[in-house]
Formats: C-alpha cells, sequence, structure tokens
C-alpha cells in the first residue's frame, strides 16, 4: 500500500484542517467507479500527495462507497444520483467554504495523470488565470475520430463568439480559481462544460491550456454513448448560440 | 387565413420571445427548454408572415380552413410536450421522494 506517509504530509483530508498547506482542492466525481476509484485515488496519493482531494460519491450502486471508506478518503455523498453538474457545483461549494484557493476537475476513471497537476497550479500561479485547462492538443494535432470533429467545431465556434482559442474544451481536466468557484456558487445555470468557458471569456475572465497527455479510461463504463454524445453537442450548441446573447 | 390571425400569430411569438429572453437572464430557464420555445415561436412568426403554408397544407389535407389546421398544429404540439412534462414531473417526484428518504434513513 502507498498511502499517505504520515509525518511530512498533513492534509485536511487527514483531518489536520489548520495545519494543512495545501490551497489546492482536487474533486473527483464518481459515478459507479468501483474498477477504477482505487488506483485513482492510491495514484493520486504517491504522486501527488501535497493536494488535498475529495470524492464526490453521486449516488453510487456499486462498491464505490465502500471502498472510498477502506481508503479512508474524503467524500461527499449525494443521496440520489445528479449528474456531474451538480456533483461539481457541490465540489465548488465546499472549495469555497472550506477558502482552498484553487479547485482542480480530476477524472475517476484514471483517464487524466496525477503528474500534470502541479503544472496545471503553476500556470495559474505564474499567469494568474482565472481557469486553466489541461489541454491534449494545444501541441499536438486532433485525429479525424467523430469525437475531434465535434471537438473542433466547438473550438471554431468559441473562437468566433469570444475571440479566444480554446485548443481542448472538452477536456474534463481543468483548473478553477477562487472568483470562478464562487460564480459557480450561486449560479446553478453554470455547468463545468465549454458553453460555461464561453461565457467565463466573454466576462473578462482569463483562461489558458497547458499541454497534458491522457489515457484511456482505465475500466467501468463512460457517461457517453452516441445518443448522449449528440445530447451533449447539441446542449453546447444552442447554449453557445443563443443563450449566450441573453445573459 | 384571416389577417387577425396572422397578426395574432406573430404578437404572441413575440410575447413569448420578451418572456424566454427574461427568463435566460434570470437563469431561471434550461438551455433546451429554451431552444423548444425559441422555434416554436419562430414556428408562429413563420406561419403568420407566409400564410401559403397553411393555405397549401389544409389544402393538401383536406381542411375546411387554413386557421383550423393552426389551431390543430399548435394544440398536437402542446399535447406532446405536455406528454413530455408529465414523464419529467413523475421522474422529479420519484427523486423527490429517494432524497427524502436518503434523509429521513440519515444516509
Amino acid at each position: 500500500m502507498i498511502a499517505c506517509s504520515g509525518s511530512t504530509v498533513l492534509s485536511r483530508e487527514n483531518g489536520a484542517r489548520l495545519s494543512s498547506k495545501s490551497n489546492v482542492l482536487i474533486a473527483i466525481p464518481a459515478y459507479n467507479e468501483e474498477e477504477c476509484i482505487e488506483g485513482t485515488v492510491k495514484e493520486l496519493r504517491s504522486v501527488a500527495p501535497e493536494f488535498d482531494f475529495i470524492i464526490i460519491n453521486d449516488g453510487s450502486r456499486d462498491r464505490t462507497a465502500e471502498i472510498c471508506d477502506l481508503l479512508g478518503c474524503k467524500v461527499i455523498t449525494m443521496p440520489i444520483n445528479c449528474g456531474l453538474t451538480v456533483g461539481f457545483q457541490t465540489a465548488a461549494r465546499y472549495a469555497v467554504d472550506h477558502e482552498y484557493d484553487y479547485m482542480i476537475q480530476f477524472d475517476a476513471d484514471g483517464q487524466h495523470r496525477p503528474e500534470y497537476l502541479s503544472a496545471l497550479v503553476e500556470k495559474a500561479v505564474n499567469t494568474g488565470s482565472d481557469i486553466v485547462i489541461g489541454s491534449r492538443f494545444l501541441t499536438v494535432r486532433k485525429d479525424k475520430s467523430m469525437r475531434m470533429v465535434g471537438s473542433r467545431m466547438i473550438t471554431v465556434l468559441i473562437k468566433i463568439l469570444t475571440g479566444h482559442r480554446i485548443s481542448d474544451p472538452t477536456s474534463g481536466f481543468r483548473l478553477f480559481s477562487r472568483p470562478v468557484l464562487e460564480r459557480y456558487y450561486y449560479d446553478n445555470t453554470l455547468n463545468p462544460e465549454p458553453e460555461s468557458l464561453a461565457l467565463f471569456l466573454k466576462q473578462g475572465y482569463s483562461v489558458s491550456e497547458v499541454q497534458v497527455s491522457m489515457r484511456e479510461r482505465q475500466g467501468g463504463e463512460s457517461y457517453l454513448n452516441p445518443v448522449k454524445s449528440m445530447q451533449y453537442m447539441l446542449r453546447v450548441f444552442v447554449t453557445l448560440l443563443i443563450v449566450q446573447w441573453f445573459r | 387565413m384571416s389577417i387577425t390571425l396572422r397578426v395574432l400569430l406573430i404578437v404572441s411569438a413575440a410575447v413569448v420571445l420578451l418572456f424566454v429572453v427574461r427568463k435566460l437572464k434570470k437563469s431561471q430557464m434550461q438551455a433546451l427548454d429554451s431552444l423548444f420555445w425559441l422555434l416554436f415561436s419562430l414556428s408562429f412568426v413563420i406561419l403568420g408572415i407566409f400564410p401559403e403554408i397553411a393555405i397549401a397544407c389544409s389544402a393538401l389535407f383536406g381542411f375546411v380552413s387554413p386557421s383550423n389546421l393552426v389551431f390543430l398544429y399548435v394544440i398536437a404540439v402542446l399535447v406532446v410536450r405536455d406528454f413530455c412534462n408529465s414523464l419529467r414531473l413523475a421522474k422529479l417526484e420519484e427523486r423527490l421522494n429517494s432524497l427524502a428518504q436518503a434523509v429521513a434513513l440519515d444516509k
């Protein structure tokens, strides 16, 4: 077992709130992730022990809660499945309430690599960006798959609407600073998705990107099936094209 | 199709638009719901500006008057919408109940 090495690392999630030096919270939404969650937590603890993390168990019906308990993680339990957006908003409220400066959205399925966490934080600290995206395509070209066609269309649309280029708008590996988290605290129509990024850009928040690499998901099932993907694209486009103008 | 009906269609479309924009501004409406209302009111405008569409369709289906077709169209869309809403409501009720149970059982 890797676990936290006690003496040197004091973190809020170990219950040592006041002595914690971490001003970064890693939020891990998890819905039926029994196959992946253990690996993700163990890797986080060994690779990035300096950051606090919290798991948002979004009404999982499998052993996710039990595994988190065994691992001794800090967990927010949603009594029913509320979806990624509500889980994220809950984590944002937690981060604001507990006075974290930054919150990083991190997948439970093992797609995101913890070795890039500090790169995101460094970028935010050095550039003063409000949002930092872990981008797969800042220096790497997108392939020609359907998924990437969708991603390209969103990139182009955001460029037209806001004048800013976001190379990987659908990346789920993002850092949010406190001012942005406070917006999520009070406005529940905001979601951690491309359309909200565009809205933040229009309202003058700064967004920057850091090149990262990601893995395939390490087990379990993805949120996105073809029907959900279509709904996702439709929602992003409608919000970008129509709703943005009225807000 | 009478001029009154055409004007009424366009005016009501404008009113719907006004309401939707207000609700969106206050962040009280979901994006996809607003899409429905915007498209629905757009169809009012199209029917109001081009009565030929309603006239041609009513001739095709054998309606006595084009305005009957317009009424039927509006009623049909709203019935489907109501059906969808009752499904959503049932789901919402179920979620509320399981939420209440979770709180009651202190889980």
